[in-house]
């Protein structure tokens, strides 16, 4: 068995929404079917039993070892902990061959599971050694270290339950929300408005304490103190039981808590002294610690934290009653679990010995033996939720410590005797104030109820029923897609939107080109729409970034498929045929927003077939209304565009909007059929995002398509008084439309330059020439630049195979080279003749044909 | 018997006072028997003076000339305002911002109040200090360390913190009418006040998103995002050791720059002489050294505020292997010369990684052609503290930046301040402000009160122990949960400590006891503490107003000193002030027939009757009429409509029984 072609499909894709690995299984004869293999299924079980069962996918076709690799994959991270349910495999038509797609969680883990599932087959297969204990413990562990942490995790979780589309930016806990000039980030749980300059505040606990102070919050009284003597003298104004402590320190080391006399603050000062050269007095303020979450203006949870501890039962020594609280499953090494492990560390056995301990000691049952003074989560510390407890006065103090350090999301550290109470009225106070907080103990405290803190804090980012997407446009088909982009986007526009765009030519961002090249794949889609100044984005989708990746979005809000006729680029990939073409492109109208809506071309059945897939509402267009589809789609009072009277009408139920097509220069008066089906498709699509028909009318008339702007798409020319028309149209379709809008327009002579290009299938070239030879009079042939895996000649043999039997044509010529090709059609053209250059090198033969036909204009001399 | 100079007593007054609207120090010296020895009967001390400290010449004094105080100084004149002077004039040899000074005689015999400008008051004791000891010196003959006193003034100085961009932002808030004032004790400054105010250090403000300073600290982050805007970068390489220097060098083909920490960044233009990389590597001596390919021949950095280009220069570029110079040449402002595409370019990636302040780093071959057509990328950026420290902006760039950086916190037209009224008077100020407090809660804005029993946010008493009258005014300003504060400073808080805010929208005065004195200050006759009092309405903005009592005739007398309207109030409508006033066409707010009227010029909206009964009954004129005109006077300068103030006045002037 060989594995190869891995592919992670990062979005919604061929095969299903979920983000999945793809990879090309190729079996050898006897690996078709594992019943050749006596005892596999067996020796499988033996080292992997939570594998499922292995059900042929249909009726009579035998259990492949591909289908093993593709459910050992899936059961593998399944147990390892993965949120994972989906996997497929499928033959295609090669014999042997299989592709099986496997959903992941997590891209790496996904990846791994791969490998571990096929070193388990080889292993089943072998009856070699496989360590399944080890594999999951790897997957676990992987998983945990590049998911998203919990904090991060609940916030992402909220936002996706809000139908917010995210995207991590990087391995850690950086997300991005929302799409292009709505977009915002995340960190854990810092916001982007959260400043540099409250978390500065923050930081510095003394400059904190003044602040809160001087805003009327309770805190500890105190100050620093210089000597033993000015600690007695510090405590003596504090008046109270005190605190003193290291400025600069942590964990608790150095703190001794609620002293009075002046022999036990002078011991105090001394220990604190070692870990500081600064030392602090503080008022001594008895009671529990509490950690208050404030985000935006309001408390949305609050917790109870207690130090790590166990509880004696007279039978276990410390050791084994921490091994025994660190074997719950709730408890890991970092931040990833809701519970850390307690660690028996130095602080824990000097902790011990305070309490008259040590590690073998067997505690009394019911003794509490607290393992650190300090009540993080992180130390091993336990929360209790107390969010429903907490008194209105103690929550405005809290709110107010937030916002008197300017942090919009803000762990507030709060000492006192009970929640239930006014600080003020129990001599509680805030100690602390923390930046991007961490949210497990309010997530899964080890008592009482979870709280919805990732929702609060996605609602400070996001508005009521905002959900950060801009509208997105897709746009996919055989012909015509670049041209509707264009228009599409040009409409947009028109509305006073900053357009996002990506097309085979580039990615163009309000008009100014960011990037080149063939750009109609998820990278370029991803760029648009994390571009800041992206209010609206109109995507080019083709086939072959859907199939390298899948969508570049997780929906649209429109998705328009101008055609799929007799198909493009078929023998490619597994894609052999128009349905399976079909299956391909409808991915984009499977992925409609359910309030959004699909532009289906009615006149071709393949396309108008996808409108059952569609989670959204359909618009059909044809030029012809009286099409059965259109008709019944009008009758039940959904939206259709169509021709009538030299205008495009929009009709819903009784209601409709003409535009004339005599004010749409792209069409020239309506006389290009295959522009005017890509100005119903673009006006579908305006009208499903609900732009106003004025600016529609307005646009269409303005939409400019010349060599500047559209570039290989009709290009026409005037050439000594002929006409020339240039354009980059390499499929059946294509070049039928391209005839039928030529036959519109009056020639004496008619001219043709081609060349095919090779990755096309032998019946696609043939086809192009066949329908050429009914309509020109003078077929010019020439040789592509690059042959796309052809011999020499081959190409030009087919075309001209294909003009056999032509019932216009009378002049066939072949000639090498591009240029010369133009050169040859130029030179035999008179007035009133026409010319079509299917061009290759794009921009390299419009510059060509561009300086041809300047150089033949007559000199114009400035005076 | 000995001559000397005494300071008995040094008083900061840290906002606007008698003397003037800025911090001063107030000093009471007692010169002694220095009062019969004018400076013209010490033999030979006027030289003296004048050669320890030449540019005393520059002093114009009374006479408004340059010399003018050295005339002084011939004809005769006493100690206090020689140190006066000297105290100025060492302040201004350390670089020390500020140049007011007064010398005044009190009623004791030879004792003077001194008042110098304090941009820090530890600062300015310590000149006054030094100006005792210098003045002693050239009395007595004795030697006096001139240049030792500016040096240990110059590092106290220094030793406060403060860049030249946090000076300059100050600077600038003071001209924009901003208020601001340090935090703490480093470059923290808090610009406006309670809820309108804006904290910043250096260029980190409120408006600087954490995780965009975090996004530009990754540059390969930064990189990934930026790119994928389209926008051209320069790539680079981390390498920690020689051998990994010259692999990445290798890599680039090309001549590389190689870079580490603060140091000029170096061109080596054969990435093969292993020799060279070897010795930049070490020189660069950072143990991280980062490789980029030679892009371009300039490097600049753009500072961008809110999208906008505010400073650009071109940044100092070695080649090896030359020595890399240990420190930058002054920077080459380019500002002009940038290409609008350039400015875009780094709009947008500052815009990307979502900094409002930043400092874009790139490369050009001509910073004033096109960034698409020529070899060009960006570096990185930051969010500009670190670099504005570090590059001393010109002196006509620095105020440029500034008032870029306050413009983007505070647009124009904005100064950051809140409706502030600040009232002051012999008595019957607490009642005044309580009652006002509780009317201008009525507005639905969160009223803030600092009164000499404490601080009042939204009536709640903030705890916490008993401030001065200046401390808790700078609470309450700092809190940001108000939104309209009243101020209460009785005329020793204003001798004593100054106001607590340097203007205000409304000044009330309630009245004067001209037969007050405030020993403490020595102030003892009706004009000192008329001088005080009138503080209160001379830092009423031009855009405010003054509400001033009618019957009180020294009060009335502050009526021309207000730079903006004045409202005048009284019980009884034919006060003759309020008559007067009225006939200018001023506003003024009196009572007739138990009904509050509420006069411009002519014209009179009568409030209705009270009805509630506890009003009635609770509610006497006689005893509180002075208390509801000037509550309700502010209350109207604050334009809350005539209803709340009525309703407000009927619901809460029974509370006034309790304040009699």
């Amino acid at each position: 068995m060989e594995v190869d072609r891995i592919r992670a499909l990062r979005g919604p894709n061929l095969w299903c929404r979920h983000t999945a690995l793809e990879a090309v299984v190729t079996c050898q004869a006897a690996e078709i079917s594992i019943a050749n293999s006596a005892g596999f299924e067996d020796r499988l079980r033996a080292r992997f039993p939570e594998i499922d069962v292995l059900q042929p996918t249909g009726k009579g076709s035998p259990v492949s070892l591909a289908q093993v690799l593709e459910l050992a994959t899936l059961r593998l991270q399944a147990t390892a902990g993965c949120p994972v349910t989906f996997s497929r495999c499928s033959p295609t038509l090669e014999p042997g061959t299989f592709q099986i797609v496997v959903e992941y969680s997590e891209e790496v883990v996904g990846r791994l599971a791969l490998e571990l599932a096929q070193a388990l087959c080889v292993a089943a297969a072998n009856d070699g050694p496989f360590e399944l204990h080890a594999a999951l413990t790897q997957l676990r562990e992987l998983d945990e270290e590049v998911r998203l942490g919990p904090s991060t995790g609940a916030i992402v979780n909220a936002g996706v339950a809000r139908g917010i589309p995210y995207r991590r930016l990087t391995e850690g806990s950086l997300v991005q929300f929302g799409w292009g000039s709505r977009q915002r980030r995340i960190q854990a749980a810092d916001t982007d408005r959260t400043s540099v300059i409250a978390e500065t505040l923050a930081q510095d606990k003394e400059l904190t304490k003044s602040i809160l102070a001087s805003a009327g919050i309770p805190v500890p009284g105190g100050r620093p103190v210089v000597s033993a003597e000015d600690a007695v003298a510090a405590a003596r104004e504090i008046g109270d039981r005190v605190v003193v402590k290291p400025r600069f320190g942590n964990q608790g080391k150095g703190v001794t808590v609620n002293i009075e006399t002046p022999e036990q603050i002078t011991a105090a000062y001394a220990s604190a002294r070692e870990r500081s050269d600064e030392v602090l007095v503080e008022r001594f303020i008895p009671g529990h610690d509490y950690r208050v979450l404030v985000v935006g203006n309001a408390v949305v949870a609050a917790a109870r934290r207690e130090p790590p501890h166990v509880n004696g039962d007279g039978l276990h020594n410390v050791r084994e009653l921490i091994d025994e609280v660190n074997s719950d499953p709730r408890r890991g090494s970092g931040h990833a679990t809701s519970l850390t492990k307690i660690k028996l560390d130095e602080i824990a056995r000097a902790s011990l010995a305070d309490q008259g301990y040590d590690v073998d000691s067997i505690p009394p049952r019911g003794a509490r033996v607290i393992l650190r003074n300090n009540s993080n989560l992180s130390t091993g510390g336990t929360a209790t939720d107390v969010t429903d407890d907490v008194h209105p006065e103690l929550a405005a103090r809290a709110i107010e410590a937030a916002q008197a350090v300017g942090l919009d999301v803000c762990g507030v550290d709060v000492v006192c005797e009970s929640v239930l109470k006014p600080l003020e009225a129990q001599s509680g106070g805030i100690v602390e104030v923390n930046a991007a907080p961490g949210l497990r103990m309010h997530l899964a405290p080890a008592f009482g109820k979870s709280r919805p803190v990732g929702e609060a804090i996605i609602s400070t980012l996001f508005g009521p029923g905002e959900d950060g997407r801009i509208p997105v446009v897709a746009v996919t088909g055989t012909n015509g897609k670049t041209t509707t982009v264009r228009l599409i986007a040009h409409l947009l526009t028109g509305c006073g939107l900053r357009v996002g765009m990506t097309t085979t030519d580039g990615v163009y961002v309000a008009d100014q080109r960011i990037d080149t090249g063939d750009c109609s794949g998820p990278r370029s889609a991803r760029s648009v729409l994390s571009h800041p100044d992206v209010d609206a984005a109109v995507l080019e989708t083709a086939r072959g970034g859907l199939l390298r990746e899948g969508l570049g979005f997780d929906r649209c809000r429109v998705a328009v498929v101008t055609n799929i006729g007799k198909g493009d680029h078929l023998g490619l990939n597994f894609i052999t045929n128009v349905d399976d073409l079909a299956v391909l492109k409808r991915v984009i109208v499977q992925n409609v927003a359910p309030d959004g809506y699909a532009v289906l071309n009615a006149a071709d059945s393949i396309t108008a077939g996808m409108a059952a897939g569609c989670p959204g509402a359909v618009i059909f267009f044809a030029a012809d209304r009286t099409l059965p589809l259109m008709a019944t789609h009008q009758a039940l009072g959904r939206r259709i565009v169509f021709v009538e009277n030299e205008a495009v009408v929009a009709m819903e139920g009784g209601v409709e909007h003409r535009l004339s097509l005599a004010r749409v220069p792209l069409t020239r008066g309506g006389a290009l059929g295959f522009q005017v089906e890509n100005v119903m498709a673009a006006v579908a699509a305006a009208w499903a995002l609900e732009i106003d028909w004025q600016l529609i009318a307005a646009g269409l008339s303005s939409f400019n398509s010349d060599v500047a702007t559209a570039p290989g798409r009709f290009n026409v020319f005037d050439y000594r008084g002929a006409t020339l028309i240039a354009d980059y149209g390499h499929n059946p379709d294509a070049i039928g439309a391209l005839v039928k809008a030529v036959e519109a327009l009056p020639a004496r002579r008619r001219t043709v330059v081609i060349s095919g290009a090779g990755d096309r299938r032998d019946e696609d070239i043939l086809g192009q020439s066949r329908i050429l030879g009914d309509a020109f009079d003078h077929v010019i042939l020439y040789e592509d630049q690059c042959q796309r895996g052809r011999a020499d000649g081959e190409v030009i043999k087919l075309l001209r195979d294909g003009l056999a039997g032509a019932k216009r044509t009378r002049h066939i010529e072949e000639i090498k080279g591009e240029f010369r090709a133009i050169d040859t059609a130029l030179a035999a053209l008179k007035p009133g003749d026409l010319c079509l250059i299917l061009i290759d090198q794009v921009e390299a033969a419009l510059a060509y044909l561009t300086a041809q036909v300047a150089s033949s204009l007559p000199d114009v001399t400035t005076s | 018997m000995a001559k000397h100079i005494e300071i008995t007593q040094i008083t900061p007054l840290r906002g606007p006072n008698r003397w003037t609207y800025r911090p001063v120090l107030e000093a009471l010296v007692d010169i002694g028997e220095l009062e019969d020895y004018p400076s013209n009967t010490l033999n030979g001390f006027v030289a003296r003076l004048s050669a320890y400290l030449p540019s005393l010449s520059e002093h114009r004094c009374s006479y408004g000339e340059p010399g003018g105080f050295l005339r002084r100084l011939d004809e005769g004149t006493w100690s206090g305002h020689i140190l006066e002077h000297v105290t100025l004039e060492l302040q201004n040899l350390a670089g020390i911002p500020g140049g007011f000074g007064r010398a005044r005689e009190t009623s004791k015999h030879a004792v003077y109040t001194v008042v110098i400008s304090a941009f820090d008051e530890h600062l300015t004791e310590v000149a006054l200090l030094s100006a005792r000891d210098l003045v002693m010196a050239a009395i007595e003959d004795r030697p006096f360390a001139v240049a030792a006193a500016i040096e240990n003034l110059k590092t106290r100085r220094d030793a406060l913190g403060l860049s030249p961009i946090t000076l300059g932002l100050i600077t600038a808030a003071e001209q924009r009418g901003i208020p601001c004032r340090r935090l703490g004790a480093g470059e923290l400054l808090q610009l406006g006040h309670g809820a309108n105010q804006q904290c910043l250090r250096l260029t980190d403000t409120e408006r600087t998103s954490a995780i965009a300073d975090g996004i530009a600290r990754d540059r390969e982050l930064s990189h990934e995002l930026l790119s994928s805007c389209g926008l051209p970068l320069v790539n680079f390489t981390r390498t920690t050791s020689v051998d990994a220097a010259c692999a990445a060098a290798a890599e680039y083909g090309d001549a590389v720059v190689m870079k580490a920490g603060t140091a000029v960044p170096q061109i080596v233009v054969d990435p093969r002489d292993r020799g060279v990389i070897e010795r930049v590597f070490n020189a660069l001596g950072d143990g991280e050294t980062v490789i980029e390919p030679f892009l371009a021949a300039h490097e600049y950095r753009l500072l961008m505020v809110g999208g906008k280009l505010i400073w650009a220069i071109e940044e100092p570029r070695g080649v090896a292997p030359a020595r890399p110079r240990p420190s930058r040449a002054a920077a080459l402002d380019v500002t002009d010369r940038v290409h609008p595409s350039f400015v875009q370019a780094a709009a947008l990636a500052a815009r990307v990684v979502g900094l409002n302040i930043a400092v874009v780093a790139c490369v050009a071959q001509h910073i004033d052609g096109s960034i698409t057509e020529q070899a060009a990328g960006i570096i990185d950026l930051t969010s500009g503290g670190s670099f504005l420290s570090a590059v001393m902006p010109s002196p006509d760039a620095l105020p440029r930046i500034c008032d870029a950086i306050l413009t983007h916190l505070f647009p124009a037209g904005t100064t950051g301040r809140l409706p502030l009224v600040g009232i002051t008077g012999a008595s019957g100020t607490s009642a005044t402000a309580a009652l006002l407090g509780r009317l201008l809660q009525l507005s639905g804005k969160r009223v803030g009160r600092a009164a000499p029993d404490g601080i009042y946010v939204d009536q709640r008493r903030l705890p916490g122990r008993t401030k001065t009258v200046w401390e808790a005014t700078q609470c309450l300003l700092a809190n940001r949960r108000v939104e309209i504060a009243v101020v209460e400073n009785g005329a020793g808080a204003i001798a004593g400590e100054g106001l607590g805010y340097d203007r205000c929208a409304v000044g009330v005065v309630t009245n004067m006891d001209p037969n007050a004195t405030l020993p403490q200050q020595a102030i003892d006759n009706p004009d000192q503490v008329y001088a005080v009092l009138r503080t209160q309405v001379d830092v009423v903005l031009p855009t405010g107003i003054a509400v001033l009592n009618g019957v009180d005739p020294w009060v009335m007398r502050m009526l021309p000193l207000c730079d903006g309207e004045v409202i005048v109030y009284a019980a009884l409508g034919h006060t003759a002030a309020v008559i007067e006033h009225r006939a200018r066409g001023g506003r003024a707010v009196f009572v007739r027939d138990g009904r509050l009227v509420l006069a411009r010029g002519a014209e009179e909206m009568v409030l209705p009757e009270f009805t509630r009964a506890d009003a009635v009954s609770d509610f006497n004129w006689n005893g509180d009429v002075q208390t509801i005109t000037a509550a309700a006077a502010a209350a109207w300068a604050l334009e809350l409509p005539p209803e709340l103030i009525h309703a407000g006045l009927e619901t809460y002037a029974g509370e006034l029984a309790a304040t009699r």
